[in-house]
C-alpha cells in the first residue's frame, strides 16, 4: 500500500537512499501501488556526490529534491500470489528508473526483490542478488 | 378402430353396465424398440438427504476435500496434535514445490500455524540479504510437493504464535545462506 507521502528505501546505486512517493501511475481508482507498480518519487535523502561509488557515472546520479520514476520491489503490506500464498517484507523499497526508456538508473541492486517485478522489468530481476 | 376418446367413452359405458372396469390394451406402434442400453449416472445422496445434522454435513464436506487434496494423509499428520512429529511454532521448515524451477524452495522459521481444516496455513519468516521476509503457505496447496522440518530448536520459544520475535534477539536469520555455509 504505497501512496502519497509513503517513504521508500532506494536499493540501487543511483545515489538516492530514501524517496517519498508523490504519485502512483495508472492505478486509479485504486490508487495504491503494490509490487511491480510504477510510481513517481522525490529523492529525500541522497549520498553525497563526493563519495566514490563504483559503477555509477556522475551523469546518472540523482540529488536530493530530484523527481524520478521508480518501481516498487518490496512492500510491507501482505501481497497475495496467484497460487494462494502471501508474501510480505520488512520494508518498502523501490528501484529508480528512467522516465523515458524505463531503464534502471543505477547499475547495481542490493537486497532481495519480489518476483512480480520480473514481468515488466526483467533487468531489475537479473541485477538483484535474490528474487523471491 | 377406436380413437382414444371413444375408448374412454366405451369403458365408462361398459363399466357402468357391468359394474367392472374394462380396459382395451393399446400399444403405440410407432415407437421403434431399441436394444441399446443407456447408463444413467447415479450419485451418492447428499449429506442432507440422509437426514443428518448440519454439523455432520460440514464433516462430510471436509472429508471430501481431504480425500481430494491429501489422499495419502501426510499433510494432516503435520497438523495432528497427537502425532509427535507434527509441526510446531519455532521449527525451521522448508517448503518444496513441484515445479522447482518456477518456484524455488523456501526455508523459514515457523512463526504460526493456522489450523483451519483444509484452509490451514503456515507462516514462515526468514531474512534474505538482511531484509525480513514473511511468507504464508496453504498446507493443502497441490503445488506443494512436500514440507520438511529442517531443524527443531534446542528450546522452544513461549506461545503458539511467535509474532513477537520480529526485531528481537530471537529473530529469524538467513537460513538459505546458513545452509550453504554450514550444511544445515
Amino acid at each position: 500500500m504505497i501512496y502519497l507521502k509513503s517513504m521508500l528505501n532506494v536499493i540501487d546505486n543511483s545515489g538516492a537512499q530514501l524517496a517519498e512517493c508523490i504519485k502512483v501511475l495508472r492505478k486509479s481508482p485504486k490508487n495504491h501501488a503494490q509490487l511491480g507498480d510504477k510510481i513517481v518519487v522525490v529523492v529525500q535523502k541522497a549520498r553525497p556526490l563526493t563519495s566514490v561509488i563504483t559503477g555509477a557515472t556522475n551523469a546518472n546520479r540523482v540529488k536530493k529534491g530530484d523527481i524520478v520514476h521508480a518501481v516498487v520491489v518490496r512492500q510491507k503490506q501482505n501481497f497475495r500470489r496467484p497460487d494462494g500464498s502471501w508474501i510480505k517484507f520488512d520494508d518498502n523499497a523501490c528501484v529508480l528508473i528512467n522516465k523515458n526508456n524505463q531503464d534502471v538508473i543505477g547499475t547495481r541492486i542490493s537486497g532481495a526483490v519480489a518476483k512480480e517485478v520480473k514481468k515488466e522489468f526483467s533487468k531489475i530481476a537479473t541485477l538483484a542478488p535474490k528474487v523471491i | 378402430m377406436f380413437s382414444r376418446t371413444s375408448t374412454s367413452v366405451l369403458r365408462t359405458s361398459i363399466s357402468s353396465c357391468l359394474g367392472k372396469p374394462f380396459c382395451v390394451a393399446q400399444r403405440a406402434n410407432y415407437i421403434v424398440p431399441s436394444k441399446k442400453r443407456r447408463t444413467i449416472p447415479v450419485y451418492e445422496p447428499l449429506a442432507t438427504a440422509h437426514g443428518e445434522k448440519s454439523g455432520q454435513l460440514m464433516d462430510t464436506v471436509r472429508g471430501d476435500l481431504y480425500q481430494k487434496f491429501d489422499p495419502s494423509g501426510w499433510r494432516r499428520e503435520l497438523l495432528n496434535h497427537t502425532n509427535k512429529e507434527c509441526l510446531r511454532a519455532g521449527d525451521i521448515v522448508r517448503v518444496i514445490f513441484k515445479d522447482s524451477l518456477k518456484n524455488p524452495s523456501y526455508v523459514g522459521y515457523l512463526m504460526a500455524i493456522d489450523r483451519n481444516g483444509p484452509d490451514s496455513t503456515i507462516l514462515l519468516r526468514s531474512k534474505v540479504s538482511q531484509v525480513g521476509v514473511e511468507r504464508r503457505f496453504s498446507i493443502y496447496n497441490p503445488f506443494i510437493e512436500r514440507i520438511d522440518r529442517v531443524r527443531k530448536p534446542y528450546k522452544y520459544n513461549q506461545r503458539n504464535r511467535h509474532y513477537y520475535i520480529k526485531g528481537s534477539k530471537r529473530d529469524a536469520s538467513d537460513y538459505e545462506s546458513l545452509s550453504k555455509r554450514t550444511g544445515l
